[in-house]
């Protein structure tokens, strides 16, 4: 199951999705809650994925991740195999990829929790920490979990980093999309409607995951 | 401490966010993540018979699934492909993809593997010589003597697809071949590139271009029962030199060894030949 290209598309798109939410929060606490020359440079940083061709992202990311850099080398002696070509070079990799979508509705959450909430509860004696956990995040939910759909369905299409750092390794690094690729161009009809099929279940799925969540918002 | 917590989180129900409190929904993460952790070693560690890895040219992928089940039956040597373009996986071998075995479309890529440190010297073989064949959506109509390349400049055929010449091996001999012809000028303006091979096969199979270049295998593999093709003779297009190349990071180089002895040998050259490929 794990094997499989639905498996590994699965696994990768949950673990990216999560990390990206654990890891986004405090980018998106930062740029919401900096001064306006941060704010401006950490949201063109955080978007930059958006704008950049994912082949290329994906050449850069295999030299990144091979082990004559410094980083991919200080991976290897690490973890005993190199992070290029790997899962966990995917996951590394869909994490840089994705992030916007984790960081940007958060923000957007952040942005949006009036002040004078944080300002009560810092005078009624609550830290930063607490205010952040007990207040902001609990307001802040729906995005959170926008984020994570939006990572989620992002990284269940991802196609050109996959197939630069991933290197398209049967039962490893061959997910869903480029099974599609595959077998669309090797005009092997019948197995690309299945991977097709695959595919869109999980956006479909996404997709609904983010307008009950929309529903939510508004209701809440 | 905990008190507080669970306080602040009914306080949180009753403002109508609180069908998850962050704490819980903080847990279920990290309790996905040990899930995914568990899992991880699982898809990461080697197997008990780790398959031979091939990197392998796209116009391979109408051949190469029969020899690889034939080396698999004879060895027990378990196979396992990926297709892509040369250049692409010559980056990637560059960086230490895990591949054993890189059967290019061309001779210049692994004998470069070979010149960088990559590639296993001495191991660098010819396995076949690849050629082309030109497709059309129809029998074009031909005065006597005229060669169909020259059917090519009839804009009924609508798009000429070929493999982007920049990237692709199969793409240089077709421009060779127009530029031969003298139909560059002429061509331009109508042709559309592949980023490989297979994508030129798509391209012709789904109708998008008329025309187009392909590789013997290739051409064989799409439908017969509709496009008429002809083999392109080596005057217009040399034939190819298809080299593989050992890599120097492979744990299983003795495999892959044996995979190349059995593809340059009789059994697998047979599968070449009745593929159209020339040795």
């Amino acid at each position: 199951m794990f094997h499989s290209p639905f498996g590994i598309t699965l696994m990768l798109s949950f673990v990216t999705a999560s990390i990206l939410t654990l890891l986004g929060a405090p980018i998106a606490y930062g740029i919401a809650f900096s001064n306006r020359l941060g704010s401006v440079a950490g949201e063109i940083l955080v978007s930059l994925t958006l704008v950049f061709p994912p082949a290329v992202l994906g050449y850069f990311l295999m030299v990144c991740f091979s082990p004559d850099s410094v980083f991919g080398h200080l991976f290897e002696r690490v973890f005993g195999h190199p992070l290029a070509f790997s899962f966990e070079g995917l996951v590394v990799a869909s994490i840089i990829y994705s992030l916007p979508f984790a960081v940007q509705p958060l923000t957007q959450s952040f942005r949006s929790v009036p002040s004078s909430h944080l300002e009560m509860a810092r005078i009624l004696g609550a830290g930063r920490l607490t205010t952040f956990f007990r207040v902001l995040l609990p307001i802040s939910l729906p995005g959170l979990l926008t984020g994570w759909v939006l990572s989620f369905a992002h990284t269940v299409g991802e196609f050109g980093v996959v197939l630069m750092v991933g290197g398209n390794i049967p039962g490893e690094t061959r997910t869903l999309s480029i099974e599609a690729y595959e077998d669309l161009l090797s005009l092997d009809f019948a197995n690309a409607r299945k991977a097709v099929f695959a595919l869109l279940l999980l956006s479909l799925v996404s997709l609904l995951g983010i307008q009950l969540l929309n529903r939510w918002r508004r209701s809440g | 401490m905990d008190a507080g917590k669970s306080g602040s989180g009914k306080g949180n129900g009753s403002r109508g966010f609180g069908i998850l409190e962050p704490g819980q929904v903080l847990w279920m993460f990290l309790a996905g993540l040990l899930f995914c952790q568990m899992v991880l070693p699982s898809l990461s560690c080697a197997k008990d018979k780790p398959p031979l890895r091939i990197a392998a040219a796209a116009d391979l992928e109408a051949i190469l699934p029969k020899i690889a089940e034939a080396f698999t039956r004879k060895t027990g040597i378990p196979v396992s492909v990926s297709y892509g373009s040369s250049g692409v996986f010559f980056l990637q071998v560059r960086h230490h993809a895990p591949f054993d075995l890189f059967m290019s479309a061309d001779a210049f890529y692994p004998a470069r593997l070979v010149r960088l440190g990559d590639g296993v010297p001495g191991t660098d073989r010819i396995y076949a010589r690849g050629g082309l064949v030109l497709w059309f959506s129809r029998k074009p109509e031909l005065a006597p003597g005229v060669s169909p390349v020259k059917a090519l400049s009839d804009p009924s055929f609508g798009k000429i697809a070929l493999a982007n010449p920049r990237v692709a091996p199969y793409g240089r001999a077709s421009l060779h071949c127009l530029k031969v012809s003298g139909l560059v000028g002429t061509l331009r303006a109508r042709w559309v590139l592949g980023d490989n091979v297979s994508q030129v096969a798509q391209y012709l199979e789904t109708g998008a271009a008329g025309a187009g270049f392909l590789p013997v295998g290739l051409g064989e593999k799409l439908r017969t029962e509709k496009g008429w093709t002809w083999p392109v003779p080596g005057s217009c297009a040399p034939p190819l030199l298809q080299k593989m190349v050992v890599l120097k990071t492979s744990s299983r180089q003795e495999a892959a060894k044996s995979f190349e002895s059995f593809v340059t040998g009789p059994s697998g050259q047979a599968f070449f030949r009745k593929a159209g490929y020339g040795r």
